[in-house]
């Protein structure tokens, strides 16, 4: 059986972008109110160009126009049309310049979506992951980086694209040469943190934050810090210097955000609403769209919280918190739409692929759209149980089974050790070799795979898991018209599901569905 | 607010000075300019010869600083001609030949004003400066381009020979002579001498004209070591005029243009250590920007490779990459008694350069 395997507590890690995405989010920028701006004065090259009309004279104006922002005195216009009536005498980036100043104030963008591609089907999508251009842009950021010798962003650049194609060492070096180059920079930093937590290293991630020079002062690494601690279980020492920051106001809400939201979650974790409420609210004043995700799942796992995140329509690329919630609303269609712009946005994340692959594959029954997000997914996490799990169990559940792609991702699911599982997995693990094993007409096995699955669920109390195998197993049955059927499917109808799991509630109907299809209509029962 | 014309250094026009120097035509420049004292300009002749004159004018200062003790303006003011003026007989007795150099100096007496005395300095008149002989398209004049820049680095050179920075190398300081053959770099009233402390010091930071400045004075970046940033300045300013004249922007210019608009030096409320990896990425892109304005790709690859090492945006990786090897040890502190800053290999490189473009020879 396919599942989502949300995470068991969602904390505030910094998301990974590339660099002109990141710009766009703003989270890069410094507003500390301490520090203020050069003025330059343009006076001595508007003067020159009074006196004297020639190109360089007018290049001079826009040069220093352009390096001072001011651009509303006449000379400047009377320059810039100098240089356009002689256009022959210019050179590209002359007119770019002035491009730039004509152009400068204007809004070129007001969509709350940034993403590299924008795509309107899933064929698109998988041209996007699929298509050749992904190795040579690969290798054209490789030739940049050994030429841009000290361009760390070139290199973690470098290092994102290793990481979503599942090169895990190339990218970790990379991301080395990065911090190498720049110990204190904070994109570099932030993505650093992201790939080490993503592959689990999480001494290193703390190792580089405690190492930068800007780690007691800068509100956005305190915050990875206290996440990356927090997943290790310890307490980070740099608490105190987050909460002085947010006393300062020396910054402005964005730039709190995230560290609002981390210290939000410490107090919830620890129990304390009434600190956690508070620190939420004010992370909510100007969200991104990580505090706005971590406080979408907070209100998923305690109701005290609410939060609607379709209210926060200035928060760019949004797609996590919509895609949780539209999921919570049994908006399947748009919940999916949200999962692969989310995974869009991050494409070396698993969690936007099971989810997605989840929707497709067991709720708005698209086995294809399905498997194609498992398969994007696999390539950033070519390991990664779940999403062997949910792929196996897309093309098992097709209507005509690809028996090749079948027996390639079952070779790979078995070759996971189960033992290394945590018990959801296990159970999920087990349901869906029960399925694999019916399809390929072991029946007894199959059985008693489903069986286990469902008793190892009720032994750790995982209603949902239970259910969610009992269906699995039941529509199995009736498919291949087996005389166990009768019994389940009197289990199934027992099954009271509650609002809130409306997927479970798609799932009960199908099978009632699939009884009322049944040749006699009525179900013999014992 | 602008200065009335009624002082003595405003009325040497029709007159004739020592030296037999007639005041022939007074120019239109702006009382203070940028250079190191409040100043009026006139063209000057003697037996034919037309010459250039720099009058102190010490009323605009009085005029646009009201209430200022007239202590404290004479002394700044005198101050800051004596300084050109020493500054001037240093590069005039080294005999600096790419450096415009004063031909003449006095002070005239002008009755009936308040302060009736006008000390000025005489230079060879100039053509023009280099804004007047440009043409940014591309591959036009390279010859003449690559031979003025050959000129200015080894101006360069001479100034920092006799301990002079000139610290505000920019197109209009470019003065041309001989049909245009030959540049010299001018007015050397912002410049910052090692062994004479200059009015203009300004506890280290950027003496020049900000529209070129490098981009750490920029971020309020101050480098402590004063041969270090008067080199680094120095070197930026040559790199940044080579990109002016093949593309009419300077590099500080073109470096804006490739950087996000938050991280621009007028807007940006942080340190110069956090924006500086930001301008690293966007100067790489300004380099491969700059290296598609020129035609000859062999040219650009040379011309860029000049540019990256002269205007790193972080000034302790500018300089020749030998040199920068040298100059920092393993752990990256900086050995002072070495010169990174040095113009020997770009001059070398410009008089081939200069040469190749000359005789239309390609380069391997």
């Amino acid at each position: 059986m396919a599942v989502i395997y949300e995470i068991k507590e969602r904390r505030v890690i910094p998301n990974w972008r590339d660099y002109k995405r990141t710009l766009q989010l703003g989270e890069l920028n410094v507003a500390n109110k301490k520090y203020k701006p050069i003025d330059i004065s343009i006076d001595r090259a508007i003067f020159d160009w009074q006196l004297n009309k020639d190109i360089g004279t007018a290049a001079d104006v826009i040069n220093s126009s352009f390096v001072a922002d001011k651009f509303n005195q006449s000379e400047v216009r009377e320059a810039i049309d100098y240089i356009k009536k002689n256009e022959n005498k210019s050179s590209k980036s002359l007119l770019g310049i002035i491009n730039e100043i004509e152009n400068s104030g204007r809004i070129l963008t007001s969509s709350n979506s940034i993403l590299e591609l924008d795509v309107d089907t899933i064929k698109e999508f998988q041209a996007f992951i699929n298509n050749d251009t992904f190795h040579r842009v690969i290798n054209k950021t490789k030739n940049l980086a050994k030429k841009d010798l000290y361009n760390p962003i070139t290199w973690i650049e470098l290092g994102r694209l290793y990481s979503m194609r599942g090169h895990i060492a190339k990218a970790e070096k990379a991301i080395l040469t990065a911090l190498q180059l720049a110990p204190n920079n904070r994109f570099v930093l932030r993505s650093a943190t992201r790939f080490f937590i993503h592959e689990e290293k999480f001494d290193k991630a703390i190792y580089y934050l405690r190492k930068s020079n800007n780690i007691k002062n800068d509100p956005w690494l305190i915050s990875a810090h206290i996440a990356t601690s927090s997943i290790m279980g310890r307490f980070s020492p740099y608490i105190k210097y987050g909460k002085s920051i947010i006393e300062s106001n020396d910054f402005s809400d964005f730039e709190l955000t995230e560290l609002l939201s981390s210290l939000g979650t410490l107090e919830y974790k620890n129990g304390t609403f009434k600190k956690a409420k508070a620190l939420f609210e004010k992370s909510m004043i100007s969200p991104n769209d990580n505090s706005l995700a971590q406080l979408e799942w907070i209100s998923k796992d305690d109701n005290r919280f609410e939060i609607d995140p379709f209210k926060y329509d200035k928060v760019i690329n949004p797609f996590e918190a919509r895609a949780l919630e539209l999921f919570e609303r049994g908006n399947w269609q748009d919940a999916f739409y949200n999962s692969i712009k989310w995974f869009l946005d991050m494409p070396f994340s698993k969690r936007p692929a099971l989810l997605g692959s989840y929707i497709a594959g067991s709720l708005i029954k698209d086995k294809n759209a399905a498997i194609i997000l498992c398969e994007v997914g696999l390539q950033a996490n070519p390991h990664d149980p779940t999403l062997l799990n949910n792929i196996v169990y897309s093309i098992a559940t097709s209507t005509e089974i690809d028996k090749v792609l079948l027996e390639k991702y079952v070779k790979r699911l078995i070759e996971i050790d189960i033992h290394t599982l945590p018990d959801e997995s296990k159970i999920t693990y087990q349901a869906t070799l029960g399925l694999v094993y019916l399809k390929k007409g072991n029946l007894e096995l199959g059985k008693s795979l489903y069986k286990i699955a469902i008793e190892n669920a009720k032994r750790i109390n995982n209603d949902y898991l239970k259910n969610l195998a009992i269906f699995n197993f039941t529509r199995e049955l009736i498919t291949l018209d087996l005389p166990e059927k009768h019994e389940y499917i009197s289990m199934v109808e027992k099954i009271k599901i509650s609002n809130d799991k409306k997927d479970l509630q798609v799932l009960k109907k199908d099978i009632e569905e699939l009884i009322r299809m049944q040749p006699n209509k009525s179900v013999k029962r014992k | 607010m602008d200065v009335k014309e009624e002082t003595a250094a405003h009325s040497l026009l029709g007159r004739t000075l020592k030296n037999d120097w007639k005041v022939i035509r007074k120019h239109e420049k702006k009382d203070g300019d940028t250079g190191g004292f409040f100043s009026v300009c006139y063209t000057v002749s003697k037996n034919g010869e037309l010459a250039f004159l720099k009058a102190l004018n010490f009323t605009a200062f009085f005029q646009l600083f009201k209430g200022r003790p007239i202590i404290e303006i004479l002394s700044e003011q005198t101050n800051a001609y004596k300084y050109e003026k020493d500054l001037l007989n240093r590069c005039k007795n080294n005999r600096l030949s790419k450096v415009s150099l004063i031909i003449d100096e006095g002070e005239e007496i002008v009755d009936d004003f308040t302060i009736s005395n006008v000390p000025y300095l005489i230079f060879k008149i100039a053509e023009g400066d280099a804004r007047s002989h440009m043409n940014f398209s591309m591959n036009l004049e390279n010859s003449w381009k690559l031979n003025s820049l050959h000129n200015i680095a080894v101006g360069l050179k001479q100034l920092h020979g006799v301990r002079i920075g000139h610290q505000d190398l920019k197109p209009s300081n470019i003065l041309l002579f001989q049909d245009g053959l030959v540049s010299k770099i001018g007015d050397l009233g912002r410049s910052l001498c090692s062994d004479i402390e200059a009015p203009h010091e300004n506890n280290g930071n950027f003496p020049g004209d900000f529209s070129y400045s490098p981009p750490e004075f920029l971020y309020n970046f101050i480098e402590p070591d004063w041969n270090f940033r008067i080199g680094a300045t120095d070197m930026y300013l040559f790199g940044s005029l080579v990109v002016f004249y093949f593309t009419g922007t300077n590099m500080t210019s073109l470096i804006g243009k490739n950087l996000d608009p938050q991280f621009k030096w007028t807007r940006w409320r942080g340190t110069f250590e956090q924006v500086n990896d930001y301008l690293i990425n966007a100067f790489y892109k300004a380099i491969q920007e700059f290296k598609s304005s020129i035609i000859d790709q062999n040219l650009a690859n040379e011309l860029a490779e000049i540019i990256e090492y002269s205007c790193f945006p972080i000034p302790n990786r500018r300089g020749h990459p030998k040199t920068l090897k040298i100059s920092n040890d393993k752990n990256g502190d900086r050995r002072t008694n070495l010169n990174q800053f040095d113009f020997r290999r770009i001059i070398s490189k410009f008089d081939i350069l200069t040469k190749r473009a000359k005789y239309n020879l390609n380069s391997k």
